[in-house]
């Protein structure tokens, strides 16, 4: 989907002046539609990275954006990750190495850090429901690895063994970070809410498109109140 | 292993082809420019070489400047002149916009004041025409400024590739004098451009080069007196091109006055005085070209004296020429002028001086050539290919370039800006890419303002802001009225005596305690006059309003900054593909 001025200006982070004296000059690649500018997400951020400059916003593994409403906090929190697809992960270690080295973490914690985390977690004991899931998340809640509660999903192919209760191999991974005990207690009852849906269910089994996966969660997310 | 949507061919990668497409269409247009001028000007000085005869023919030369005047100032509305610092400027500051009419302007103007015998040549208008043209097919195709400006300098390169017979020299003197930059993506089409132009040009007007130099041969010590020419070439060029801006100066002394100030008045009466200066010689008249081929045939049967007075009188005529604004160029006339100077220059060493075993004077004739071109236009490169072009003189390149260069570091010495870039430069109007003005003039306040910025309402105590002052870590406020107009700045560093003091909050009003004189920076300014205000008042923090005094936000010095790092490396990037 073609990007307007004020989705350029903030992917690159400069004024929308600056895009459009830039599409202007010709220093930017841009197209006319019905006389306004439009931009490639995809050009963009490869127009910026080559010039060393930093893009903000959405990842490319970002959630289709168009059914995205802030005010369900599940909603938001997925959004603030991301979702992405493994397919060469053979067992645990594999999965959190790939998957954390395709994820962009916002806060100040590093990965390698987060990785022992995780790994030590289900050492305690497995984060595997049962039927194909498991939500991985940190011993502790931690402001280091995110300042607001986000979630990252991924989802596996063939299925990884996960020492889940019913003894089947994981195919959708949820991975909550949470800033506060408070906070990890609220997304967690309500992930928890949501994965004994049916329907979710069957959506993740049939590896179903993001599209369809956002549009379920949104419409199963109470919003805040 | 990269996918092969990699390959894809849209986007960056079918720029180069579209311009190359586009290059074509340019290159060819701009050659049918080039034999239109080239012939136009053929045949009216024919039909105008009986009247020439008749007691009354120097008056030509002045109806002949009169017309080309009155064609470019009344029927296309236009300064007069040559041209080539208007390109300079549409590639400055206008993002290679030249209106569409231009293209037949100063084409019909010069042609008419040349044929007639207006001492100046017809390469800068026509490559004001071709860029023109450029211009507007850029404009056409909806392109952006960068490849606007790469279509106007194919136009440029493919008229003078044309018109010269000299595919390199136009590219050269596109990459040289209009562009500044040398990089693939502009000289891939630029030189397409000038391939068709030229080939178009040879098919109509013929293949040979302007002019034929025969075999030369020169020595080492040839190469020694090269190294004089090349300095006393660039001494010419700087004379040369101090008298036309003398002209210059006189004749718009002379407009300040009421009848004199009338359209094409000057022009007619310079045209007058050159008029009467080619009952002297007559050819000095014209683009002179006759001149240029006899000194390389070595065929100038005149003494040293007759080749002095020759020389003097050209570039009197072609002072007054240019210097009144009559429409023409001035490669022409340096090429003459080059040519009688080394000529000059040989003849003296052989005849005066007795030294034997020297090159001819035709030898010394060419490199002069170069040397002037390269002394006026300040663009050594230039000079060299179009002597070689023109001249078919592959053998001299060694003192070709020695002249060009020496020429070209004498002017550069003496002369702070080149013939064309003189105006502009001295009005800090001329932007190479990828240079500090340019990025400078670029970024405007409008695009570096503040993400954060607070503003408090007129008529407020601190009791009623400190609220907000408690949510920010910002130190500047905005004080505006109702209507958002600029009232002042609140710099709340200099209010910790009466901040923490819950009654004198109370007491004090905005209004009281604001900085009402505060310098402001306009939306459109530029980064470098927003650089000045901040320089002036020593602030860290100021308002920027719009012209009609609201109040659109705050920018800061650290702002400034990172937004002038950040064009550095989109401008510097752009040079570098």
């Amino acid at each position: 989907m073609p990007l307007d001025l004020l989705h350029a200006a903030k992917i690159l982070g400069v004024s929308s002046d600056t895009v459009r004296r830039w599409a202007r000059q010709g220093r930017l690649g841009s197209r006319r539609q019905g006389g306004e500018y439009r931009f490639e997400e995809v050009e963009l951020r490869e127009w910026a990275a080559s010039r060393g400059m930093k893009t903000k916003g959405p990842h490319p593994s970002a959630w289709p954006t168009d059914s995205i409403n802030q005010d369900q906090p599940l909603v938001s929190a997925f959004s603030r990750g991301g979702v992405v697809t493994l397919t060469d992960a053979r067992s645990q270690e594999e999965v959190f190495e790939q998957w954390l080295g395709k994820i962009d973490m916002e806060g100040e914690g590093d990965s390698s850090l987060l990785l022992e985390d995780l790994c030590a977690r289900e050492k305690l004991s497995s984060t595997g429901l049962g039927n194909g899931i498991a939500i991985p998340h940190p011993r502790t809640p931690n402001p280091q690895y995110s300042t607001k509660p986000t979630i990252f999903l991924a989802q596996v192919s063939p299925e990884v063994p996960w020492n889940s209760l019913d003894g089947i191999g994981v195919h959708s991974l949820f991975l909550l970070l949470n800033p506060t005990p408070k906070e990890h207690l609220r997304i967690l009852s309500r992930v928890a809410f949501i994965l004994r849906d049916a329907h979710f269910q069957r959506l993740l089994t049939s590896k179903a498109s993001h599209k369809e996966l956002m549009e379920a969660l949104a419409s199963l997310d109470p919003t805040a109140t | 292993m990269r996918p092969l949507s990699s390959l894809r061919l849209q986007g960056p990668r079918s720029e180069p082809w579209m311009m190359v497409g586009l290059a074509l269409f340019v290159g060819a247009a701009s050659a049918g420019l080039a034999v239109l001028l080239r012939s136009g000007v053929h045949h009216l000085a024919l039909f105008l070489s009986d009247a020439r005869e008749s007691p009354l023919g120097f008056l030509i030369p002045a109806g002949g400047a009169l017309v080309g005047v009155l064609f470019i100032r009344v029927i296309f509305r236009e300064p007069g002149g040559h041209g080539v610092p208007a390109v300079l400027e549409a590639v400055s500051r206008r993002g290679g916009f030249l209106r569409r009419r231009s293209i037949f302007s100063r084409l019909l103007g010069s042609l008419v004041n040349v044929a007639s015998g207006g001492s100046a040549g017809l390469e800068g208008p026509v490559a004001y025409s071709a860029a023109a043209l450029g211009s507007s097919v850029a404009g056409s195709a909806r392109l952006a400024e960068r490849q606007r400006i790469i279509l106007l300098a194919c136009g440029v390169a493919g008229g003078i590739g044309a018109i010269f017979n000299a595919p390199l020299a136009g590219i050269i003197f596109a990459a040289e004098v209009v562009l500044a930059e040398l990089t693939l993506a502009t000289v891939i089409p630029v030189s397409i451009s000038a391939i068709v132009a030229t080939e178009i040009g040879r098919k109509i007007l013929g293949a040979s080069g302007a002019f034929s130099a025969g075999s030369l041969s020169w020595g080492t010590a040839d190469l020694g007196f090269s190294a004089v020419l090349g300095l006393c070439a660039g001494a010419v060029s700087v004379l040369f091109v101090k008298s036309i801006f003398k002209v210059e100066h006189i004749a718009s002394k002379v407009k300040a006055h009421s009848v004199w100030g009338t359209v094409g008045v000057v022009a007619a009466v310079a045209g007058l005085l050159v008029g009467l200066l080619g009952l002297l010689h007559g050819q000095i008249l014209g683009e002179g070209y006759g001149l240029v081929q006899s000194a390389l045939s070595g065929n100038l049967s005149l003494s040293l004296k007759a080749i002095a007075g020759l020389w003097l009188l050209k570039m009197l005529a072609t002072s007054l020429t240019l210097g009144s604004n009559a429409p023409g160029g001035i490669f022409a006339p340096s090429l003459v002028l080059g040519a009688l100077l080394g000529y000059g220059f040989g003849s003296f060493l052989q005849d005066e001086l007795g030294i034997v075993g020297l090159a001819s004077p035709s030898f010394f004739a060419l490199l002069a050539m170069a040397g002037l071109v390269a002394g006026t236009m300040q663009a050594p490169f230039t000079g060299i290919f179009l002597a070689l072009e023109t001249t078919g003189g592959w053998g001299q390149t060694l003192p070709l370039i020695l002249v060009a260069m020496l020429s070209a570091l004498v002017s550069k010495t003496f002369l702070r800006h080149s013939f064309y870039t003189w105006e502009l430069a001295e009005s800090g109007r001329l932007l190479r890419p990828g240079t500090d003005q340019r990025i400078l003039a670029d970024l405007t306040a409008v695009e570096m303002l503040d993400e954060e910025c607070i503003s408090v309402e007129i008529g407020k105590t601190l009791e009623d802001v400190s609220h907000q002052l408690a949510t920010t870590h910002r130190n500047h406020f905005a004080v505006l009225d109702e209507e958002k107009r600029l009232r002042g700045m609140l710099d709340i560093s200099n209010l910790r005596s009466i901040i923490f003091d819950a009654d004198l909050r109370r007491l004090t009003t905005v209004e009281t305690v604001m900085d009402s004189n505060i310098p402001r920076i306009l939306t459109s300014d530029s980064l470098l006059q927003a650089m000045q205000v901040f320089e002036d008042s020593g602030a860290w923090v100021l308002p920027v309003v719009q012209s009609d005094g609201l109040f659109c936000g705050t920018v800061s010095k650290s702002n400034l900054f990172d937004n002038y790092r950040r064009e550095l490396i989109v401008q510097t990037a752009d040079r570098g593909e």
